[in-house]
């Protein structure tokens, strides 16, 4: 198994040359595993990869099974979806999973496509197929295991994913975790090869903007220490921060030792992360 | 008077190392007016908000103006983020014309702001806010001396292009415009409007909008496509459409602009020779938006 951000940034798409190592497109993961195409999130990064796959729609007349799992309906974590590009093609099947109800997921995403913020009519009258499906416990994708749990969110019904493959590798991806302490989520993340969780604000913008409900960095990581995780990528950046910031951050994180060994990273898009 | 460009990108905002060159936030345009204490913006695209993050929720007792073009996603995804709302000390008046008799601008304004689709407080936008409905060809005046005029463009819905007149300047915005052709009419009704008489209907639209333009120092314009990749019925406009509305309006400068997600920076410059030597024929400078960029409008 293998991770690619297309998309690393929260809130709104920060396109600078300032944010050319960590990127600057609003949510989206691909969990690369055999041929699955699958995707945690579809914010604008997802139309990057949209782009390089028509090439391969157009001219190998090629026909996609893309599956989307969504966390919440923040729109950075799913503007994306009416401009990806598979999408306006009838050979493409997008399959879109969450645990909540079929018919909160669709009005969740349809506004996406009302004709007054686009020039679509709604997400049932794309050319794609679009399939949408209320996970239950457990379900099987491209040949990994996913389960989730909610994240605790007071304002919106968020959730965290976790993928295991059949030779035992095993990512949680969880951007939009709270800032209180979360068992089912420590739980969900127990002894994870790699768990993705948000960094958009330090602990000192937490405690000014608890409202937002985000964990800070600092939480992100003690939660990762309970959880036994092997490793961790910081993804959700805030759109005001500079590559530079990002380093600046990273050096005194490392530096505070507060996380003793544990292993982690601020998320880049366009890097590939092995699992293991 | 000088414009800003805060965003220059159509469809969505959108990264990529190729084309961070001339940027890739969506539409935000501030018209600078010296002598005044408001602000003058058209749109509310990632650019603006960029800018609004930078100025900060401390701004205040300002008063703000926007100009409101249309209400698609690359229009309106900066609004949240435009920090001077977050200010009870700061006044905002929203001009629109968008879409009358469907979403208001006002449902899709606060749309943006509903339950679940942000993750901060609802009431955090504490500025006073006036949303002034306009109809497209009507023309207003902020502030004694600021002379705006609107012209509906065709694009989905009701989408107005605004010519802003101050101290003898002039600049206009034309965003989103596909050719009028063969029927191509994509205003809201304009199919039912144009159907007795399509070619009449085309040719009154085309002079207008050079009418409309008529001497102009400075045209923002669409060219999202080019003319081997145009999609007319997408509703946008070329390079070489561009050129030929400005130069028969004796414009002064075009600024090529809503530049397409997937463009590079070298398809943006391809863009600027396709037709720079059209355009100097015709007395008419043309250049390619680039975020950050400030112009005069003269």
């Amino acid at each position: 198994m293998k991770l690619k951000f297309w998309g690393t940034r929260a809130l709104i798409s920060s396109p600078s040359k300032d944010t050319k190592v960590y990127g600057g497109n609003t949510g989206c993961l691909q969990i690369i595993y055999d041929d699955a195409l699958i995707l945690v999130g579809s914010g604008y990064g997802a139309t990057n990869l949209g782009e390089e796959l028509m090439d391969r729609i157009i001219r190998e007349k090629k026909a996609f099974n893309i599956h989307i799992f969504i966390s919440n309906f923040h729109w950075d974590h799913i503007q994306g979806l009416p401009f990806f590009q598979p999408i306006y093609f009838k050979s493409s099947h997008l399959h879109i999973y969450s645990p909540m109800a079929k018919s909160d997921l669709y009005e969740g995403l349809n506004v996406l496509f009302n004709e007054s913020y686009s020039p679509f009519e709604a997400l049932n009258k794309m050319p794609a197929n679009v399939s949408l499906y209320q996970m239950q416990e457990e379900l099987a994708v491209g040949g990994l295991k996913v389960r989730y749990v909610p994240l605790d969110r007071s304002e919106t019904p968020s959730f965290g994913y976790r993928f295991d493959s059949p030779n035992g590798e095993s990512v949680v991806v969880a951007s939009a975790n709270a800032g209180e302490e979360n068992k089912a989520l420590i739980q969900l993340s127990s002894e994870a090869d790699l768990l993705v969780l948000g960094g958009l604000f330090t602990e000192a913008e937490y405690k000014a903007n608890k409202a937002w409900g985000f964990a800070s960095l600092e939480r992100s990581l003690k939660l990762a220490m309970q959880a036994k995780a092997h490793k961790v990528l910081l993804s959700h950046h805030h759109p005001l921060r500079r590559d530079s910031d990002i380093v600046a951050i990273k050096e005194k994180l490392v530096a505070s030792k507060d996380f003793g060994h544990l292993e982690f990273d601020f998320a880049q898009e366009q890097t590939i992360y092995e699992v293991l | 008077m000088r414009v800003k460009l805060h965003g220059v990108r159509g469809s969505r905002p959108t990264h990529k190392n190729s084309l961070l060159g001339y940027g890739g936030n969506s539409t935000s345009i501030q018209f600078l007016l010296p002598g005044k204490d408001f602000e003058l913006y058209l749109d509310g695209g990632s650019g603006l908000a960029h800018h609004g993050l930078r100025l900060g929720s401390q701004t205040k007792n300002r008063k703000f103006y926007f100009l409101v073009t249309h209400t698609h996603w690359d229009h309106m995804i900066g609004y949240p983020f435009f920090a001077p709302l977050y200010n009870p000390n700061n006044e905002f008046v929203f001009y629109t014309s968008s879409p009358l008799e469907k979403d208001s601008f006002e449902k899709l304004f606060y749309g943006q702001l509903a339950k679940g689709h942000l993750p901060f407080p609802r009431d955090l936008v504490k500025a006073k806010i006036e949303i002034k409905l306009i109809k497209p060809g009507e023309k207003l005046v902020i502030d004694t001396d600021v002379h705006v005029s609107t012209y509906q463009l065709n694009h989905q819905g009701i989408t107005l292009g605004f010519r802003v007149e101050y101290q003898g300047e002039s600049a206009a915005v034309i965003t989103d415009n596909a050719p009028i052709e063969n029927g191509n009419h994509l205003g809201e009704h304009w199919k039912e409007l144009a159907k007795d008489n399509s070619a009449q209907f085309e040719k009154d639209f085309n002079d207008g909008l050079v009418r409309f333009l008529h001497r102009c120092n400075t045209v923002i314009f669409d060219t999202h496509f080019t003319e081997e990749n145009l999609k007319a019925d997408w509703g946008h406009s070329t390079p070489h459409r561009a050129t030929k509305f400005c130069s028969d309006a004796q414009v002064g400068r075009l600024i090529l602009f809503h530049h397409a997600p997937e463009d590079t920076d070298q398809a943006v410059a391809d863009k600027v020779t396709s037709v720079i030597n059209i355009g100097k024929s015709a007395g008419l400078e043309v250049v390619a938006a680039r975020e950050g960029d400030e112009w005069p409008a003269k």
